[in-house]
C-alpha cells in the first residue's frame, strides 16, 4: 500500500505516471465533491437508494451498516449505481470510480445477532429490492470523504453517521427470496436453492449480508466482504459436487476476455474436476508498485478441498467457470490466468473478475489439438514469461495425474 | 440384514480413514463377510474395506448392497466409544446404526444406490512387494510429506526407498531387507512410481492401527496398499500414478 501512495504522492494526478490519461483518484474526488456540494447545507436528505447496503466488519459483533443513497440521481437511474452487470463492458475504471463516489452512505451501528431490527424498519428488505427505493436520511453531521477501495468490495463514497434511515417506498422483492426469508433453512441451503431458481448472485450477497437468510432463530448479519466470498464459494462447492456426475469434456478449449486492464485466459482440459488460478501483477500495478518484476500468486482447487490459499478473486472467477460447466452438464479441469496491467491502479472489487470470466466463457473458444499447441496458444495470449512458465508447470502437474479407471478391465 | 461387531472402534478407525479419501461408499453384505468399495471423486483412488464373517458376532445377510454417504456415516461412526459393540441393521431404506456400551444409542442413516457394486479391481501386474510394519511406513510418509505433494516409491531387490522432491528441497527414507520394521522386500528389477502424497498421509491414522502393511507396485502403474487389520479385517487402496 505504501508503494501505491508513493507514486501518487509524486504524481498528484498531474504527471500521468500511472499511464492513464486521467487520474481515477481525482475523478473520485470530483464525484465526491459533486455529492458533497448537494448535501453540505442540510442534514436531512431525501434521495433514492439503488439499493445499496454494506455491512462492515470493524467492531464485530457491533458492526457498521452503510446504507447508500444517490443525492444526484433521480429514482429512474439510481439502480445503475450498484449494478455490476450493467457496468461490465460499458463503464471504464474512471466512470466506475466516479459513479461510486457519488454515493452517500448513512452509517448505522447494528449488532450482528439482531437482523430483525433492520427488518422491522424495512431497511434490510429495501436493500434487497429489485428496484430503487425512495429514502429519507437524517445525518448527525456533514459527510466526510473516506477513500475506500477494496479487492472484494465495490468502491464507496461519502459517509456520515445516520440518525435515521426511513424507507419511503415499498421494496419490490424477488419472490423466491421473499419465501426463503421466512423458511427455516440453513443459509447455505437457501443460497443453493435460490441460485438454482435463478436469483442473481449480487442479490444473494446482499440478502446474506443483511441477515435475511439462515435458520429462523439464528439469522445474523454477515460483513459484506465475507458474504461475497461465502456466496461464491457456497454455490461453487455445490456445483463442484454436482458436476462429478457429468461427462468429462472431450476437447481442450481456451477462452479469453479483458476488462478494466485485467486479462483472463481460461483453459478447460479433459479430466475430473481440478482448478488452478495464476495471478500475474505486472510491475507498477497496484500490488507490484515497487517491483521490477511481475508479482505472481497461485491458488489451487481440488475436489477434496479448495481454493488453497483462499482468494476472493479466484472464488469469483471459479464461480464463472463452474456455472459454465454446470450449464453444459460437463466436468473438466481448468486453469485461469489473470494478468493485471499497471493501468489498474485502484481495485474496484471482485465483481469484474466474475463478470469478465462469465463473459469470456460466452465467447467462441480456441480449440487446440494437444498440450503442446495449448502451451503455444497460452504463450501468445499472456505477456509474461513467468506467467507462461507457471502455466506450463501447472498443466504438467494436472495432466500427470492418471485415473484409476484407466487400469480397470 | 443385521450385523453385530464387538469392536466398534475398529470400524471407526477404518471408516474415518476412508472418509478422508472418498465421499460415498457401497456396502455389500456377502456370504463371506462385509465388503465396502468406493472410488474417490477425482477417480484417483479405489478403496476396498473387508470385514470377514468370522469377525462378526452376529451375521444375517441376504446379499444386500446399498450406498452410504460417507461424510454423514463417518460422523455417526465417530460416536463409537471404547468397548462399544456396533450393530448395523437395514430397516426399510435406512441403515440403523446402534452402539451398545454402558447404554444403547441408535442412529438412522439414509441409504442410496450401490454405485460401486460392480466396480472391478484394477488389472495390473505388480512386480514389487514390500511388507512393512505399519508404524514404520507411517513415520516414513510423515518424514517426507513436508517437501512435496508427490511421493515416489522405488523398489529394487532387497531395497525400498520413499522420496519426494520439489523446488523447496528433497527428502528420502531408505530401507533394506533386514532393517527393523521391514518384513520383506521383493522386486522383479527396479520398480518406481510417483503418487499424490495426500492419498497416503490422509490414511496415517488407519495405517497405524494395522498389524501389517503390504505395498505393491510396478513402474508407472497404480500402487496397491493392503492394511491387514485386527480380526481379519482389511483395507486396500489402489492409487493411480502421476507420470511425467
Amino acid at each position: 500500500m505504501s508503494g501505491r501512495s508513493s507514486i501518487c504522492v509524486i504524481c498528484k494526478g498531474t504527471k500521468g505516471l500511472c499511464g492513464l490519461r486521467e487520474c481515477p483518484l481525482l475523478a473520485r474526488s470530483r464525484g465526491v465533491f459533486k455529492a458533497y456540494s448537494s448535501v453540505v447545507e442540510k442534514l436531512d436528505i431525501a434521495a433514492p437508494s439503488p439499493p445499496s447496503a454494506i455491512v462492515g466488519e470493524r467492531g464485530y459483533p457491533l458492526v457498521p451498516l452503510i446504507y447508500n443513497i444517490v443525492p444526484e440521481s433521480g429514482i429512474e437511474n439510481a439502480s445503475l449505481y450498484d449494478n455490476p452487470k450493467l457496468w461490465h463492458g460499458r463503464l471504464g475504471l474512471k466512470e466506475i470510480v466516479e459513479l461510486r463516489s457519488s454515493l452517500l452512505g448513512g452509517i448505522l451501528k447494528v449488532r450482528v445477532s439482531d437482523p430483525w431490527k433492520l427488518y422491522e424498519k424495512e431497511i434490510s428488505l429495501a436493500a434487497v429490492s429489485l428496484s430503487p427505493i425512495e429514502t429519507e436520511a437524517r445525518f448527525r453531521r456533514p459527510p466526510t470523504l473516506k477513500l475506500s477501495f477494496d479487492s472484494v468490495l465495490r468502491p464507496n463514497g461519502l459517509l456520515s453517521p445516520a440518525e435515521k434511515i426511513k424507507v419511503n417506498s415499498s421494496p419490490k422483492l424477488d419472490k423466491n427470496l421473499e419465501r426463503m426469508i421466512w423458511d427455516d433453512v440453513l443459509a447455505k441451503d437457501a443460497l443453493v436453492e435460490l441460485f438454482l431458481k435463478g436469483t442473481d448472485v449480487y442479490l444473494l450477497e446482499r440478502a446474506l449480508s443483511l441477515g435475511l437468510l439462515g435458520k429462523r432463530n439464528n439469522k445474523k448479519l454477515v460483513p459484506t466482504r465475507w458474504a461475497i466470498t461465502a456466496v461464491d464459494d457456497t454455490i461453487s462447492e455445490f456445483i463442484k459436487r454436482k458436476i462429478q456426475e457429468f461427462k468429462v469434456i472431450n476437447e481442450i478449449n481456451v477462452f479469453s476476455g479483458e476488462y478494466l486492464y485485467n486479462k483472463f485466459v481460461i483453459v478447460l482440459i479433459p479430466g475430473t474436476y481440478e482448478g488452478a488460478w495464476i495471478e500475474i501483477w505486472h510491475p507498477k500495478s497496484i500490488w507490484a508498485m515497487n517491483s521490477s518484476e511481475a508479482e505472481v500468486m497461485i491458488s489451487v482447487d481440488t475436489i477434496r478441498e479448495g481454493p488453497l490459499p483462499p482468494d476472493g478473486g479466484f472464488s469469483a472467477a471459479r464461480l464463472g467457470v463452474l456455472e459454465y460447466l454446470f450449464n453444459k452438464r460437463k466436468t473438466a479441469k481448468f486453469i485461469i490466468i489473470r494478468e493485471v496491467f499497471p493501468e489498474y491502479i485502484v481495485p474496484v472489487g471482485n465483481w469484474h473478475i466474475r463478470e469478465t470470466v462469465r463473459n469470456a466463457l460466452k465467447s467462441t473458444p480456441t480449440t487446440v489439438a494437444d498440450y503442446n499447441e495449448l502451451a503455444n496458444v497460452v504463450e501468445q495470449k499472456i505477456n509474461s514469461k513467468v506467467g507462461v512458465n507457471l502455466f506450463k508447470e501447472m498443466l504438467k502437474k494436472m495432466i500427470s495425474q492418471k485415473s484409476i479407471l484407466d487400469y480397470l478391465p | 440384514m443385521k450385523l453385530v461387531f464387538t469392536e466398534a472402534s475398529l470400524w471407526k478407525e477404518v471408516l474415518l480413514g476412508a472418509s478422508k479419501l472418498v465421499n460415498e461408499i457401497t456396502l455389500i453384505a456377502g456370504s463371506d463377510g462385509v465388503k465396502m468399495r468406493a472410488l474417490d471423486p477425482s477417480h484417483v483412488v479405489l478403496v476396498d474395506v473387508f470385514f470377514p464373517r468370522e469377525s462378526l458376532e452376529e451375521y444375517e445377510s441376504n446379499n444386500e448392497s446399498f450406498g452410504l454417504e460417507l461424510d454423514s456415516f463417518a460422523e455417526i461412526i465417530r460416536r463409537a466409544r471404547k468397548d462399544d459393540a456396533l450393530s448395523l441393521e437395514l430397516v426399510g431404506d435406512k441403515l440403523k446404526v446402534s452402539f451398545k456400551g454402558k447404554f444403547l444409542r441408535e442412529f438412522y442413516e439414509p441409504t442410496g444406490e450401490p454405485s460401486f457394486k460392480d466396480l472391478p479391481d484394477p488389472k495390473i501386474d505388480l512386480k514389487a512387494e514390500v511388507r512393512i510394519l505399519p508404524k514404520v511406513l507411517a513415520e516414513a510418509v510423515e518424514d517426507i510429506e513436508m517437501m512435496s505433494d508427490n511421493l515416489t516409491f522405488e523398489v529394487t531387490t532387497g531395497e525400498f526407498k520413499i522420496f519426494s522432491e520439489s523446488e523447496i528441497g528433497s527428502a528420502s527414507v531408505e530401507f533394506q531387507n533386514g532393517d527393523e520394521g521391514i518384513i520383506s522386500i521383493q522386486s522383479d528389477g527396479t520398480q518406481k512410481g510417483t503418487y499424490g502424497i495426500d492419498f497416503f498421509s490422509d490414511l496415517l491414522s488407519t495405517i497405524r492401527s494395522a498389524e501389517v502393511a503390504i505395498l505393491s507396485l510396478s513402474t508407472d502403474m497404480p500402487s496397491k496398499l493392503v492394511l491387514e487389520l485386527p480380526a481379519g479385517a482389511r483395507l486396500v487402496t489402489f492409487v493411480a500414478p502421476r507420470t511425467a
